[in-house]
């Protein structure tokens, strides 16, 4: 036995004598604290009318640019609003405000995804009586942004065609979260390899009723109908 | 990725727990997560280990316990296992199915020290 360190088994069972230990059931949900948050977001929502719609996909998939084409298309005729999410800079919510777009940028500094709290701080910050269709455009991040509810309508996904036609089923999560996929950037379909009918047949495997819409920014395809089904959920929600 | 924002969480509640019981210290923690979670269980292990150090968990040991992903067929009226990431039922390959399992992320208990 060595005295010096004191690393004897006498000194090691007179410590574990003076410790007790008990064992205490919690089986909570590791993401209970913004579940809450999100259920306060669906408060405001629903409070004040607003539809909100959580719009998810990779860095540059070309969801500020949908938004900028919506933008467009929507004019005066519904008052839209935009919660921009990025780990840095105002630059998307600033895209958002040349269009016209009422548009709070959340910084989240290190953190890959928004989740309710910050959505619901920038809640704070617009004019909820006057918004009828509000986006939050999250953070780029196929992955984290899947697991954290920011308590919104609809979540979906932008998946761009030059992200290639595998994508779907390597991240399972965010599409089995998402009740619409957008695949966007069709205009350059001619230019990449890509298979339309896997990311389709892939997503009706993971959730079998997601509505899939084939959509560009630059041509304006799709972008109608894309609102239009905005408008049908919006209706479902509030008439 | 979300292993990070995971480990984070679990320092989060425990040491909330820890306090509120009046508690010296975190000895275990033991979580179920469902498969369908896409967490990889070495990766939460590692993050935890980062994510402990200096807090009241520092010593404190993670235990994992997978629960396998089980849906049940609205068709069949059977409820079977299902092979991540797609769900489908194997029997008729349908996929009118409700997911009862596979999805948990639960802290389930915690061994405290006083
Ligand atoms: N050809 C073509 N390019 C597009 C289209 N949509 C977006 N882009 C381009 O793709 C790039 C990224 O677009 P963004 O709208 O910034 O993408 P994002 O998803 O908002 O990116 P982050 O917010 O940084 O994650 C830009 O250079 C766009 O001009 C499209 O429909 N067609
Ligand atoms: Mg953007
Ligand atoms: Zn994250
Ligand atoms: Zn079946």
């Amino acid at each position: 036995m060595c005295e010096e360190c004191g690393c004897g088994i006498p000194e090691e069972s007179k410590k574990e004598a003076t410790h007790k230990s008990e064992e205490v059931q919690l089986y909570r949900n590791l993401l209970e604290e913004n579940e809450k948050e999100a259920d306060e977001n669906r408060e405001h929502f629903f409070e004040h009318n607003v539809f909100a719609v959580n719009l998810m996909g990779s860095p540059g998939a070309g969801k500020t640019a949908l938004l900028e084409a919506i933008a467009k298309k929507i004019g005066g005729n519904l008052k839209m609003a935009v919660i921009e999410g990025d780990l840095a800079t105002e630059r998307d919510a600033e895209r958002m405000k040349n269009v016209g777009v009422e548009a709070v940028q959340i910084m989240t500094g290190s953190t890959c995804h928004l989740d309710a709290k910050s959505v619901h701080k920038a809640l704070h910050k617009l004019d909820l009586e006057n918004i009828e269709l509000l986006f939050v455009e999250n953070v780029g991040n196929l992955v984290c942004p899947a697991l954290y509810d920011i308590g919104c309508h609809i979540n979906g996904v932008v998946l761009s065609v030059t992200e290639g036609s595998d994508k779907v089923a390597k991240y399972p999560l965010i599409f089995r979260k998402s009740q619409f996929l957008a695949l966007s950037k069709t205009d350059l379909i001619p230019y990449v390899d890509f298979n339309i009918e896997q990311p389709k047949k892939e997503a009706k495997l993971l959730r079998g009723d997601i509505k899939f819409f084939k959509l560009s920014s630059k041509t304006e395809e799709g972008v109608e109908e894309f609102i239009k089904y905005l408008l049908e959920k919006r209706k479902e929600v509030f008439e | 990725m979300h292993e990070w924002s995971l480990a984070i969480e679990i320092v989060k509640i425990a040491e909330k727990e820890l306090k509120e019981r009046n508690a010296k210290k975190v000895e275990e923690v033991f979580l179920e997560i469902g498969s369908l979670n896409n967490i990889v269980v070495e990766q939460l292990i590692d993050a935890f280990e980062i994510a402990k150090k200096g807090t009241l968990l520092d010593d404190a040991k993670l235990y994992v316990e997978e629960i396998e992903a089980v849906a049940f067929c609205n068709k069949c009226n059977k409820r079977s296992e299902i092979e991540p990431p797609f769900i489908f039922c194997p029997l008729c390959m349908g996929n009118d199915v409700k997911i009862e399992k596979g999805e948990e992320l639960h802290l389930k208990k915690l061994t405290l020290e006083f």
